[in-house]
């Protein structure tokens, strides 16, 4: 004699206790008012996959900014030369060196 | 989802997803929170069910999923478990039998249940009051088949032995 079956078929023959029947109408409600278009979990995933690339590209055009550095000043502590300055430095090179009597 | 299709959800599987939740729950509350998840999540992310080949075991996997995430995220709760007992509306697991030695069994049934390790519990749930075969029992709770039987028989086999007094009288 095999006792299994008789076990758990006479352990199968109880029946489950019902939910509270208040449960029903409350739970159904709730779930159904929950408004899916607010929240970023319901988006689909293509969405969700265009959200993330959009904030990857910021998020790599920051980097990028903060690591490429700024243009260089060239004429950075050095004088700048006032207009009329201009032609006599011209005139200097030109005329190399004639006004210097050493040369 | 259309509200008939979450009625129907609701009167053919709430019971079943709901004897889940109580394994992971301590209370009736946190477990009726679990339902109102389970029923969120469908309500939001299903429109039909009538691609879905095993509606139960579909459906239930997604419920044990849920509440191995809520498990996950709550940690263990410092709740006595007086307090839980207390916070329960639902007083036993199974209806009362008139029979005073079956219910005497029903009583040591509940108590040695919920002695069981969890996947056993959920195998033991899921096979002798859900009937669902060992091949959906894995789908739910993500093993295999094989896996999904032997946790019954350790199950079963505890609860045999458990039992065994009380049963022997109900028999005799």
């Amino acid at each position: 004699m095999n006792p299994k079956p008789d076990f758990e078929e006479s352990l199968s023959r109880f029946e489950m206790a019902p939910l509270p029947e208040d449960w029903r109408e409350e739970l159904i409600d709730n779930a159904l008012s929950e408004s899916p278009s607010g929240r970023i979990v319901n988006y689909p995933a293509v969405m969700k996959l265009v959200l993330i690339g959009v904030a990857a590209c910021w998020v790599a055009i920051g980097v990028l900014s903060v690591l490429t550095p700024a243009e260089t000043n060239v004429n950075a502590g050095y004088p700048s030369l006032a207009s009329e300055e201009i032609p006599l430095l011209v005139d200097f090179f030109e005329n190399r060196y004639a006004l210097n009597p050493a040369f | 989802m259309q509200r008939n299709e979450l009625e129907r959800i609701y009167d053919d599987h709430a019971l079943c997803a709901f004897a889940i939740f109580k394994r992971f729950a301590d209370c009736d509350a946190d477990a009726r929170d679990l339902l109102q998840d389970w029923l969120v999540k469908l309500a939001r992310g299903i429109d039909s069910l009538s691609e879905v080949q095993d509606e139960r075991a579909y459906l239930m996997r997604i419920a044990y999923r849920h509440a191995v995430d809520w498990k996950r995220r709550v940690g263990v709760r410092k709740r006595t478990k007086e307090a839980a007992t207390e916070e329960n509306v639902i007083e036993q697991l199974f209806k009362s039998t008139p029979d005073p030695d079956r219910e005497f069994l029903r009583e040591a049934l509940e108590s040695s249940l919920t002695e069981l390790p969890r996947d056993q519990q959920i195998a033991v749930q899921l096979r002798l009051w859900e009937g669902l075969s060992f091949s959906q029992i894995g789908d739910v709770i993500g093993v295999s088949t094989n896996t999904a039987a032997s946790r019954y028989r350790y199950g079963i086999e505890k609860l045999r032995t458990a039992l065994q007094p009380v049963y022997d009288e109900f028999t005799n």
